[in-house]
């Protein structure tokens, strides 16, 4: 074995740490956003295409843009506008709803969400 | 030496290949839906059960929440309201026996709260204006509160005659149940139930924040975070242990601002007013109804007082949160708390009398 050799498998050990990160860490970005209206089968959307979208619901249309890997409520008939102050969506099993107008966005991802359930 | 240098490749792909493997095999096969009723989000987590069977489910559990959120809504045209007229007017009621152990149960977890859970309050949180879809804009007179507070029945003399199902008022002052602070923990421990009952062991049940966890995630316990109640993002996490409730009640969850004051919707039956002490509290129970009149009571219990509220109460696990961020916990929930801030917070660890 070279000292070439030997540096290689330093390197190969160093790294394991930074795949173990990758794989393990805290952010689980989302690939797609599922809407979901009160008594409907959720429609999917791919994160990666940037679009607008009017969704009809108990008051109205609400508007939610898809931007960038993201999601967010950009629109809304409610009176509390709660569900655009709650902002971009982006990683798997975030959520956010317009209760009033009955439509929810949810965050569905590949991979691991760090937890299984949040409490708030 | 080429030899070697092949040999290093694949030692190296090796160990690439086995964490992407661990990953796999770590990511059980949840069945997850969201759901939207009891005017909330539902989020149903199921181990091991098929897409089908969980669509199913979860039409019939949320089925079950609309009709449950149908007979106890605090303020629409409803079945809630003709009960609360029945017995302002005659004193008197007769009610299914599901309902009348459901207004039991209320009363006796008041009365172990020493009447800080109040499940007769509505009048109360009408007047500040959350029976309302729309947040109110300011809050309301003095004398207005003090008039309400003073039409406020005392609990011991509203009773459930377990035998006749029938309900007596004999306060002479009007009664309007408001079942806000404890129906969510009702209506998870039966969707929990239903679970059961179609051989689903393995699940939690998370209705607006609040859940019930059962069995595990296959090989591993159930991970839940704990969403810090002043900025994003989760601020401590534990394991489930076969069976457990975790309710939290937060001054951030319904509230409006007025003259740069946050006023939320947890009401102090003493004051009349929002319970102000404490930012958050946490308890972890085993069954959802006692957890999350427990998480209410202990909100307005506040930092004085809340040790004496959760030992009535029967409840062990308690984390507070005040409003500087220190932690109040029990050394039962201590051992299982795991903070996910940095820097960690200011811990105090207060065991029950």
């Amino acid at each position: 074995m070279t000292r070439a050799d030997l540096i290689i498998i330093v390197i190969a050990i160093a790294a394991l740490p930074l795949f173990y990160w990758q794989l393990w860490g805290p952010n689980y970005p989302g690939t797609d956003v599922d809407i979901i209206v009160a008594g409907e089968k959720p429609q999917r959307h791919s994160l990666l295409r940037n679009q607008t979208l009017h969704i009809h619901g108990r008051l109205g249309d609400s508007i939610v843009a898809i931007k960038n890997g993201k999601a967010a409520f950009i629109g809304s008939p409610c009176p509390n506008k709660q569900c655009i102050r709650s902002g971009w969506l982006d990683d798997n099993g975030e959520t956010s709803a317009c209760l009033p107008n009955g439509i929810m966005l949810s965050v569905i991802g590949d991979g691991i969400a760090r937890f299984d359930s949040i409490n708030f | 030496m080429k030899n070697s240098r092949i040999a290093i490749f694949v030692l190296m792909l090796t160990a690439l290949l086995s964490l992407s493997a661990c990953s796999n095999r770590d990511a059980p096969p949840v069945y997850r839906s969201q759901i939207l009723a009891f005017g909330t989000i539902v989020e149903l987590s199921l181990f091991d059960v098929s897409a089908a069977e969980g669509d199913k489910l979860s039409s019939d559990i949320r089925n079950m929440m609309e009709a449950f959120h149908h007979r106890w809504h605090a303020w629409e045209n409803g079945p809630l309201l003709a009960l609360n007229h029945a017995l302002s007017q005659s004193g008197h009621s007769r009610l299914s026996a599901d309902d009348a152990a459901l207004i039991a149960q209320s009363l006796t977890l008041a009365k172990a709260s020493g009447g800080l859970f109040h499940p007769a309050l509505g009048k109360l949180i009408a007047l500040w204006g959350f029976h309302s879809n729309e947040l109110p804009q300011s809050p309301p007179s003095k004398q207005a509160i003090d008039a309400t507070l003073a039409m406020l029945p005392a609990l011991d003399q509203i009773s459930v005659d377990s035998n006749s199902n029938e309900i007596y008022n004999r306060s002479g002052k009007p009664v309007y149940f408001d079942l806000g602070g404890f129906a969510k923990g009702v209506i998870i421990d039966r969707s929990i139930e239903v679970l059961r009952q179609h051989g689903v062991n393995n699940a939690i049940v998370n209705a607006g924040g609040d859940l019930r966890a059962i069995g595990a995630a296959g090989e591993r316990p159930w991970r839940i975070g704990i969403r810090h109640p002043r900025d994003f993002g989760v601020f401590a996490s534990l394991t489930i242990k076969e069976d457990e409730s975790v309710f939290t009640s937060g001054d951030y969850e319904r509230y409006f601002e007025y003259e740069g004051r946050r006023y939320h919707h947890i009401i102090d039956p003493r004051s009349g007013a929002p319970a102000d002490s404490v930012a958050s509290v946490t308890v972890l129970h085993h069954d959802g109804a006692t957890a999350d009149a427990a998480a209410t009571a202990l909100f307005i219990a506040g930092t004085q007082q809340w040790q004496r509220v959760a030992k009535a109460m029967g409840i062990e696990h308690v984390m507070i949160i005040d409003k500087n961020n220190k932690v109040l916990i029990t050394p039962e929930l201590a051992q299982r708390m795991e903070y996910e801030v940095s820097p960690p917070p200011i811990i105090e660890i207060h065991a029950l009398p």
